[in-house]
């Protein structure tokens, strides 16, 4: 096994391979940035280049392209606030007010750092796993993926900021957003008014890219600032004091990653999850929560890090089972095939493709390094962009929403979504509702139901009594009584 | 055009075409993928029926059962099955029906004995291979219990290896390709049984469902099943387009499936080209289909759903 | 468990809540802010932040009627321009020059690169005679 270690490091440095990771890599940093343009349809195509290559040089490609992704996805969602990949939502909530704090250097610095240390974590935990993958993640059946689920939705009562009523209330409509389309129980079509456009569900992007970015653009513009409010006279903080929060959270930052690449490792669940664990983490760990929402440096660590460290554990079922753990994996799963690489026991056999496995770690590593390594050396010069006027860049953010939006699915009705979301997300702002909940809701919807769904009918009532079911229960619970149990120390303490 | 996102078989095989067909159209055009996905491939094939413009520069791929919708007399379905202009088929597929091992269960007979259903896991009810396990239902006077809601093949694929279900349907061409494993002692899964009128070239000892039923009414449900298959990478453009023009797109669509680079393309991706179809036979098959007694549709219909 | 049910055993009491709450926000007005100026300074504030809202409102709304009437490209060069121009305030010169930044940028990316399928506008559909300027993208 030690020897497939170092050579997969040797054969991602040897010469065609690094320069197609290099490659790679700036393919993915223009996608990571662009909104709804998502990584995979970036990786699908580029399918037809990696033909001629050998194993080891497409997989420096496509996972250099891939790790990037996450990365720079964070710098949109943070400037803009409108998400460059889908897992990069949670780190507009903190993220951007930073911005308008005219923190935005050291936003972006926190963001790419924390992505950086999520990344290697994330690369570890792939590498640490290995031999003991298949037994690990043959015991996770439906009913664990239901509970974690669960889990996920009861971290929104921490994504409230505010009122934990009006959370729940916008978690509650995220749910039945995510109802709409074929009910897997039936195959009725629910809630689609007779629309094609609505039979696979409400799309996702152009909801998130409407949600968050058209309510930006109407405050940019009533406002009448550049994206950074303070005036002349408040100060540009800059990127380093982004990095040394990120070592002085270290704490936070290691537990968020590893919370990403456990997530990560549930096929399914993924990037719209993990992130919003480690927001949820965040807000939790921390003595004063009034300040999230309104621009903490650790509600952008937290997501930061485990949006990036869930790519290492998404590798974990694709390359040993040949399960996707989300989209992006499914197409990566193909890469593979192409490449006559079988996932399955042999990737993690040392006499067979072991090493392979090991090259997608130190991809994972080294591309990420030179990356935040980069981008933080642009940063202050792409920090200058929130100076500029606001009514120059309305223009442009605006194009960029609907363009991405449509570059989802190539539908005109993802253009009439990001509207409808648009409007929905400016009256959410404009009456103080969170919208964090809302797309925890969408995005765990139909998981949760599916889940519940197979669990019923594959166990009847007695998936309850699994092992794993019954921690998560137990941690369900700690998680929503937790804030409470902290109001009453505090106030305790008070008296005392 | 493409009826889903890029990465899947569907895109595999229209890119692999778009690569290769030009150079047997004069003037070696190149072909440009587009995907417009939604609707499991329904909007793609409703865009290319009445959208798109039938001068033979515009053609597409859908999902091979489109034509259930059709016979379900859905409303939404605006495009006939017969009515395309057929350009051919990649390839044919056979579905096998899999059980673990674990249940000692090898052929039909040995899950009659079975004191409890067993749990078939599947996406959706009326995809392929929920329809094969209806027939056999219907047909067989078998009963399973259906697990429904997993994302992806991939998904109940593993749910398969966990033992959360014990028997699925599935291509056979994926499973020797993606998970052979399965197959290498000790194995994983039985194959109990195949889809069609008859056993495949490829699977010549694993009995058809065809050879099982006795009825004639059976056997052309069973056909009626198995038609998607048999079109399994199927190649549309809108209905209108010009007798020589189709012509030319048919010949170079052939030729480009016996094409040196294509196949040596197509077999490192995994991409079986199994008896292809040229467009006239698709055009045929797409008939006879659209063409079926009433009675024969009744009892397509109830295979779409579960049992009452 | 049928289709319709577990959608409204999860969502249906958070949706009650969630209509009870918004009622009561209306009724109390909308937040904001305390802290200090005048009743008249605040009146004029609201007014203007009124007007822009819906002034902005109206140009989003705008782009997305040109994208539907005239298809993307064509929308994206009207649309960038005529807001630098006019709403912005910025010299021709800019604004020429940005619009062609921002058209170049759609038709480099979306068009030449990512093949993306974009249709026709419907304005051009429903009048035929209309000159669509297709080379636009």
């Amino acid at each position: 096994m030690f020897e497939a270690f170092i050579s997969g490091l040797t054969q991602v440095l040897s010469f065609p391979a690094f320069a197609f990771m290099m490659l790679g890599m700036g393919v993915g940093f223009v996608v990571g940035i662009l909104p709804g343009l998502g990584g995979a349809t970036a990786i699908a195509l580029m399918l037809p280049f990696i033909y001629p290559m050998s194993p080891v040089e497409a997989v420096a490609f496509l996972l250099g392209m891939h790790s990037v992704c996450a990365t720079t996805g964070d710098i949109t969602s943070i400037l803009f606030a409108i998400p460059g990949e889908p897992s990069c939502v949670a780190t507009i909530l903190d993220g951007h007010p930073m911005v308008k704090k005219g923190e935005a250097g050291r936003a972006l610095g926190a963001a790419l750092f924390s992505s950086l240390l999520g990344a290697w974590v994330g690369a570890f935990t792939l590498a640490a796993a290995m031999p003991i993958v298949r037994p690990l993640v043959m015991a996770f059946g439906s009913p664990e993926f239901f509970m974690i689920v669960f889990v996920g939705i009861t971290f929104m009562s921490s994504l409230g900021g505010g009122s934990m009523v009006k959370a729940f209330a916008a978690a509650a409509l995220g749910l039945l957003i995510s109802m709409v389309g074929c009910s897997p129980h039936t195959g009725t079509l629910r809630y689609a008014l007779g629309q094609l456009y609505l039979w696979e569900g409400v799309p996702l992007i152009p909801l998130v890219v409407g949600l968050f970015g058209i309510p930006e653009v109407v405050e940019m513009a009533v406002k009448g600032t550049s994206l950074a409010e303070v005036g002349p006279m408040g100060k540009v903080v800059g990127v380093m004091e982004g990095i040394k929060d990120t070592i002085r959270h270290w704490g936070l930052v290691v537990r968020c990653s590893i919370l990403g690449a456990l997530i990560g490792i549930i096929p399914g669940l993924g990037g719209g999850v993990a992130q919003f664990v480690a927001y949820g983490h965040a807000v939790q760990s921390s003595p004063d929560k009034e300040r999230f929402g309104k621009g903490a440096v650790e509600g952008v660590l937290g997501p930061g890090a485990a949006n990036n460290s869930k790519e290492g554990g998404a590798l974990i079922p694709t390359v040993a089972f040949g399960v996707p753990a989300g989209a992006t994996m499914a197409i990566l799963l193909g890469a593979f095939l192409i490449m006559g690489l079988v996932p399955g026991p042999d990737m993690v056999d040392p006499e067979k493709h072991a090493d392979i496995t090991f090259s997608m770690v130190w991809t994972l590593v080294i591309a990420n390094f030179i990356c935040v390594g980069i981008a933080l050396l642009f940063l202050n010069q792409i920090v200058k962009i929130t100076r500029i006027k606001g009514t120059i860049l309305i223009p442009f953010i605006t194009l960029l929403i609907f363009l991405g939006a449509y570059a989802n699915d190539n539908n005109f009705g993802d253009i009439i979504s990001v509207m409808i979301f648009g409007l929905l997300g400016w009256a959410m702002v404009k009456w103080d509702w969170p919208r964090a909940p809302l797309i925890l809701g969408v995005i765990l919807g139909s998981l949760a139901e599916n889940n519940l769904y197979i669990s019923t009918a594959r166990y009847g009532a007695t998936w309850l009594g699994r092992p794993i079911v019954i921690i998560l229960i137990v941690i369900s619970i700690l998680v929503i009584f937790y804030p409470f149990w902290q109001e009453r120390r505090q106030k305790q303490k008070k008296v005392a | 055009m493409v009826g889903y996102s890029p990465g899947g078989g569907y895109d595999a095989y229209a890119r692999l075409l778009a690569r290769h067909m030009g150079k047997y159209i004069p003037g070696n055009p190149t072909f440009v993928v587009q995907n417009r996905p939604g609707a499991s491939s329904l909007i793609a094939g409703n865009h290319i029926y009445s959208v798109a413009k039938p001068d033979g520069l515009t053609f597409g791929t859908v999902v091979r059962e489109l034509y259930t919708r059709q016979l379900a007399k859905e409303p939404e379905v605006k495009c006939d099955w017969a009515k395309f202009s057929w350009i051919g088929s990649a390839t044919s597929e056979v579905y096998v029906v899999m059980a673990r091992a674990a249940k000692g269960v090898r052929n039909v007979e040995d899950i009659k004995k079975l004191p409890q259903p067993l749990f078939w896991g599947e996406t959706v009810m009326g995809v392929g291979p929920t329809l094969l396990a209806r027939a056999m239902e219907d047909t067989l006077g078998l009963e399973f219990k259906f697990v429904l809601g997993y994302g992806s093949s991939a998904d109940y694929a593993m749910a398969m290896e966990r033992g959360e279900i014990d028997i699925m349907g599935g291509s056979w061409g994926t499973l020797i390709a993606q998970r052979p494993h399965w197959l290498k002692e000790p194995r994983l899964v039985n194959i109990i049984m195949q889809g069609g009128i008859k056993r495949s070239p490829h699977l010549t000892d694993v009995p058809a469902l065809g050879e099982l039923v006795t009825s004639e009414k059976d056997k052309r449900l069973v056909l009626l099943i198995d038609a998607g298959n048999q079109t399994a990478r199927p190649f549309i453009g809108p209905p209108g387009i010009p007798q020589d023009q189709l012509n030319l797109l048919r010949r170079a669509f052939d030729s480009a499936l016996k094409d040196p680079a294509l196949l040596s393309d197509a077999k490192k991706s995994k991409l079986a080209i199994d008896d292809p179809l040229t467009g006239e036979d698709c055009a045929k098959l797409a008939k006879e289909i659209v063409n079926v007694s009433p009675d024969d549709v009744t009892a397509y219909q109830k295979l779409l759903t579960q049992k009452k | 468990m049928s289709a319709g049910l577990f959608p409204w055993v999860i969502a249906g009491p958070g949706l009650i809540l969630a209509v009870i709450l918004l009622v009561r926000d209306l009724k109390s007005g909308t937040k904001g802010d305390q802290s200090g100026p005048s009743p008249e300074a605040e009146a004029a504030t609201m007014r203007l932040e009124l007007q822009r809202t819906v002034n902005i409102l109206a140009w989003i709304f705008c782009f997305f009627l040109g994208i539907w009437l005239l298809r993307f490209s064509v929308a994206i060069v009207l649309f960038t321009f005529l807001y630098l121009k006019f709403q912005s305030k910025d010299s021709w010169w800019l604004s020429l020059l940005l619009t062609g930044f921002a058209w170049a940028f759609f038709y480099g990316l979306f068009v030449r690169i990512l093949h993306l399928p974009f249709s026709e506008g419907q304005l051009f559909l429903w009048f035929p005679w209309l000159p669509s300027l297709p080379w636009l993208g």
